[in-house]
């Protein structure tokens, strides 16, 4: 079951409308609708708003393995934080700059946290070429951070 | 940064970014009718190029990010990865300015040399030695050390020759030069070089391989000639045998499986493989492009390649060019042509085989050798692949059919680069092609083979031609097999079926047109049988003639065949070779106090393996020096030039030796050595989170640092699966025990072989695996029948080919050998 699933199911769960949940955490129902349908993903914050308003462990809706906290560490370079805003307009350029599978295949993964084997079968792929590219793909952003930032 | 923030900017991305990854359609049918379309991790073949990343080595990289030397090296919670939810063991830190006199001591380890490659960049800093000088070297440049490690001089300079570079100059230095007169001879010129490097530094440590006996009728004859061994199935060797038995026949025990698909032989069949494996199916699909010799060299066929030639293309990818020969017939007196080999391979790849064996998804899954999809080496961006049903599936541009007798399949850079020799992978059998099109037609209008439409025909919500595959590959009734041709030595003509239509035995006849295997040799025995005999009367059925042949390798079993061999008063005759699997322990070499030869090598001299496997094979058995075999055809070869490898038995003081000579000599407190556990003193800018975190298992002894300097300790963690509890693990945690009297902390844990997986890939693909490696020694078999000894997979110091590997192996060392720094 994916993220969006879970929070649907814990929110009927809840007997909340997807504009009751909308409201206590502070979106548009439509964003929930679009968390749910699994068209959007919500940062940790407010992963962990979600359920705190449905009163479920945040492990419910996500659980610390499925963050990929760690295959996401190889794509950043080593040094200071960088402001939330400027690290995803950076994001957003380098995948524009990347052929559009590439670009794709890093939103399924690390955006909407599909598994490799759920892309692989998604795209005909072999999983081991989805984390070949995926890898490459990692690699090459934490070079242009690296360079970006260091401008 | 952290991990962490990385997702919470990545939540952020431009939307019009995740909506037109959105708008992207599902690939149908292909890939995803059959769950592991892609090959499994545990399914992986040595040879696969892009294979993946090292889920795992995440933590490595991202620390090695972090590392550079000459920088403060990062506190414990510092490190990079302790947002992964691991909890890593806390190094304690007492800074100290200036180092004194007697810190400043330590062993320059050769290994030191590996681990500060993470804080180096590859192709500016350093290369692999191969690159620099391998190009072109022939065997006639190499000498040999007092150890029989090879090396070459340049400039002055000595050049020891790591595995790597052994492993790569194997495929491509196998050339004459020197006293190297054949490419034979240079190949086993250089393999001897790889494994006296591979038992010095002792990447794995071997407990035991079981001998395998086979016994026979007397009255089969030929079998001491050719007999069962590595490199020979019954089914290979048979061909050579003839009966004089009343009737000419053979009666042969089931192997320890059935096939169940025995027209589908699958793709990439693995010549590792051991020997009882694919009996029937080998028997009834033959004439391959590609064939195993006797001794392990995997070759294009003589009988049935009349040409071959690879060419090199501008985009690093291989074209091969095969053209059969022509006279090679099908059992039906039909002519085997390009057709004959394409039509399996293609039709694998489309929607409707993929409906066709969809409920048989369980029974295919039993076959270790299918692949669903197709041949591996097709891309999976071929738009063949991305049939979506309706107008034909499209070209497939990686095979040709260039005339009625020749192919071409190219072979895409990410495998043409894994210097893979492309006969592994195109093994193709002759097949009816009539029968696998289903009455289509199979075309190639100059930019590469496709299906006519008819055969995507549909029916309703299925495809119209699903049934007829399913029959051709699943249906074993006796009339279903004489229904269409066969290529291989005999036909399948009876079968012997369980209810569920699982095959319990089968009569095969010899094929009259058969053209012969790789030496051209055409089968005599005229009947073959496969009986359904049950294991516990197996001995008796050869002792009173039921069977002609029975192999088998538990101590027990060897008890009985030689028991019944000598009570059959010559009627029965006995081969045995050694298996071709080493049960043994794995390092962890790039973890801890294991990523040192020097500390693998002094377990090695604490154990006591010869006692071992005398224990578990009731002496049928030995103790290996590497992962070979001796029917190897280089290890003859290798023979003649000394074979020198190091003896491993049992000596605490070569154990404490090695462990003294390498600055295994401090305390728990930066005092030398007296007792307890031992300590080396490392340079604390070379020491990775990985190693600061590593500690022995109940937490009692980790590392710590002083002085400017990481004091590793010499703790071994291994990790065993549940019902591996054998006598061999008493010398873990036991006082008495050589390991602890030399100065290792040495634990051990048992775990379910899902744990032990995910363990020793360092991923989670059971749930099992929590971010950061505890083991550095795992306690695993492992088959070591390889022709071709192309690990460089396993041994690259380059870190884009180390990044590409689908998973963490335990086989993996990087030797430090194998780095050649470039000027500044």
């Amino acid at each position: 079951m994916d993220i969006g699933k879970r929070i649907a199911a814990a929110r009927t769960a809840a007997g909340l409308t997807q504009q009751e949940l909308g409201e206590r955490v502070f979106v548009s129902r439509d964003l929930v609708s679009k968390w749910e349908a699994g068209a959007r993903r919500p940062d940790l914050a407010m992963l962990q708003s979600i359920a705190e308003a449905l009163s479920v462990p945040p492990d419910t809706i996500i659980t610390r393995e499925e963050c990929v906290f760690a295959e996401l560490q190889r794509c950043l370079p080593h040094g200071e934080p960088v402001p939330r805003e400027r690290l995803s307009a950076l994001i957003s350029r380098f995948l524009r700059e990347r052929p559009e599978k590439d670009a794709d295949l890093f939103i399924r993964r690390y955006y909407l946290l599909k598994t490799n084997r759920e892309i692989a079968e998604f795209y005909g792929m072999p999983e081991n070429q989805v984390r070949s590219r995926l890898s490459k793909t990692a690699k090459k952003l934490e070079k242009f951070l690296k360079e970006e930032l260091a401008k | 940064m952290t991990g962490a923030e990385m997702f919470d900017a990545i939540a952020y991305i431009d939307e019009d970014l995740i909506d037109r990854c959105l708008a992207v359609k599902a690939v149908n049918a292909v890939g995803k009718a059959i769950d592991g379309a892609a090959p499994s991790p545990e399914r992986r073949r040595r040879w696969l190029p892009y294979a993946a990343l090292a889920a795992v080595l995440v933590l490595a990289f991202a620390i090695a990010a972090a590392l550079r030397l000459g920088q403060k090296s990062p506190k414990p919670d510092e490190f990079p990865g302790t947002d992964t939810g691991t909890e890593a063991p806390e190094a304690t830190s007492e800074p100290t300015p200036e180092p004194t006199e007697e810190a400043k001591e330590y062993v320059e380890s050769p290994e030191l040399a590996a681990m500060a490659l993470d804080s180096l960049e590859y192709g500016k800093d350093y290369i692999a030695l191969y690159e620099q000088f391998g190009q072109g070297l022939g065997l006639g440049e190499v000498m040999e050390d007092e150890n029989g490690l090879a090396y070459i001089e340049r400039d002055g300079k000595k050049y020891e020759l790591g595995l790597d570079f052994l492993s790569k100059a194997m495929v491509y230095n196998a050339f004459p030069s020197g006293g190297y007169a054949t490419p034979d001879e240079a190949y086993a010129g250089w393999w001897r070089y790889y494994v006296t490097r591979y038992n010095y530094l002792l990447p794995h440590l071997p407990l035991y391989r079981f001998e395998q006996y086979t016994a026979y009728n007397a009255l089969i004859k030929g079998t001491e000639d050719t007999p069962v061994t590595v490199y020979r199935t019954q089914a290979e060797a048979l061909i050579y045998w003839t009966s004089e038995k009343e009737d000419g026949s053979i009666t042969l025990s089931a192997p320890s499986y059935y096939m169940d698909v025995l027209r589908q032989p699958g793709f990439n069949l693995n010549h590792d493989h051991l020997s009882t494996v694919n009996e029937l199916c080998s028997l009834a699909n033959g004439l391959a492009l590609a064939s195993r010799d006797g001794h392990g060299n995997v070759i294009w066929d003589p009988t049935v390649v009349e040409e071959h030639a690879i060419s090199a293309n501008a985009d690093g990818a291989f074209t091969l060019r095969i053209k059969v020969r022509s006279g090679l017939r099908l059992s039906d007196g039909s002519p085997v042509t390009a057709r004959s080999y394409l039509a399996m391979p293609v039709v694998c790849m489309t929607p409707v085989y993929e409906a066709a064996v969809e409920t048989q998804t369980e029974r295919h899954s039993a076959n270790p050798n299918r692949t669903p999809g197709g041949p591996d080496f097709i891309p999976a961006d071929e738009p063949f692949r991305a049939y979506e049903g309706g107008e034909g599936g499209g070209v497939l541009r990686s095979i040709r059919l260039v005339d009625d007798m020749t192919i071409e399949f190219t072979l895409p850079a990410e495998i043409a680069e894994n210097y893979t020799l492309p006969a592994w992978f195109i093994d193709f059998t002759a097949q009816p092609a009539d029968a696998w099109l289903c009455g289509a037609e199979l075309k190639d209008d100059g930019e590469g083979v496709y299906l006519t439409p008819d055969f995507y025909e549909r029916d309703g919500e299925g495809f119209k031609h699903a049934g007829e595959l399913l029959g051709l590959c699943s249906d074993h009734s006796t009339e279903a097999l004489g229904k269409h041709a066969w290529s291989g030595a005999y036909i399948p003509t009876e079968a012997q079926l369980d209810e569920s239509g699982r095959i319990m035995g089968m009569t095969f006849k010899k094929n009259p047109y058969y053209n012969g295997n790789f030496e051209g040799v055409k089968p005599s025995i005229e009947t073959v049988v496969y009986a359904d005999t049950d294991v516990s009367d197996q001995f008796v059925d050869i002792a009173e003639g039921r069977l002609d042949v029975l192999t088998g390798w538990a101590t027990s079993a060897v008890r009985n065949i030689l028991e019944a061999v000598e009570a059959s008063d010559g009627a029965l005759t006995c081969t045995h070779y050694s298996r071709p699997v080493n049960t043994g322990y794995f390092f962890r070499a790039d973890l801890g106090a294991a990523q040192f030869a020097s500390v693998r090598r002094a377990l090695a001299y604490c154990l006591e393996r010869e006692e071992y496997m005398q224990d578990f094979t009731g002496g049928y058995g030995s103790v290996p020096d590497g992962p070979f075999c001796s029917d190897f055809c280089a290890y003859e070869l290798a023979s003649g030039r000394g074979l020198n490898f190091t003896d491993y038995g049992t000596s605490l003081e070569k154990a404490i030796a090695e462990l003294e000579a390498d600055g295994w000599v401090w305390g728990e407190n930066g005092e030398s050595y007296t007792e307890g556990v031992r300590y080396k003193r490392i340079p604390a800018e070379l020491v990775s989170g990985r190693d600061r975190g590593f500690a022995s298992l109940d937490g009692s002894v980790k590392g710590y640092e002083k002085d400017g300097y990481f004091y590793m300790p010499l703790v071994i963690n291994l990790l065993t699966s549940l019902g591996s509890e054998y006598p061999d693990l008493d010398w873990v945690g036991e006082e008495r025990a050589n390991v602890f009297k030399a100065g290792f902390h040495a634990e051990f844990f048992y775990d379910q072989l899902t744990a032990l997986l995910d363990e020793l890939h360092e991923r989670n693909t059971y749930g099992l695996y929590n971010g950061a490696p505890k083991y550095n020694l795992f306690k695993l078999a492992d088959s070591c029948t390889g022709s071709v000894f192309d690990r460089h997979d396993l041994h690259t110091i380059d870190p884009e080919l180390y990044d590409s590997r689908d998973y963490f192996s335990t086989l993996y060392l990087k030797d430090y050998a194998d780095i050649y720094m470039m000027e500044p």
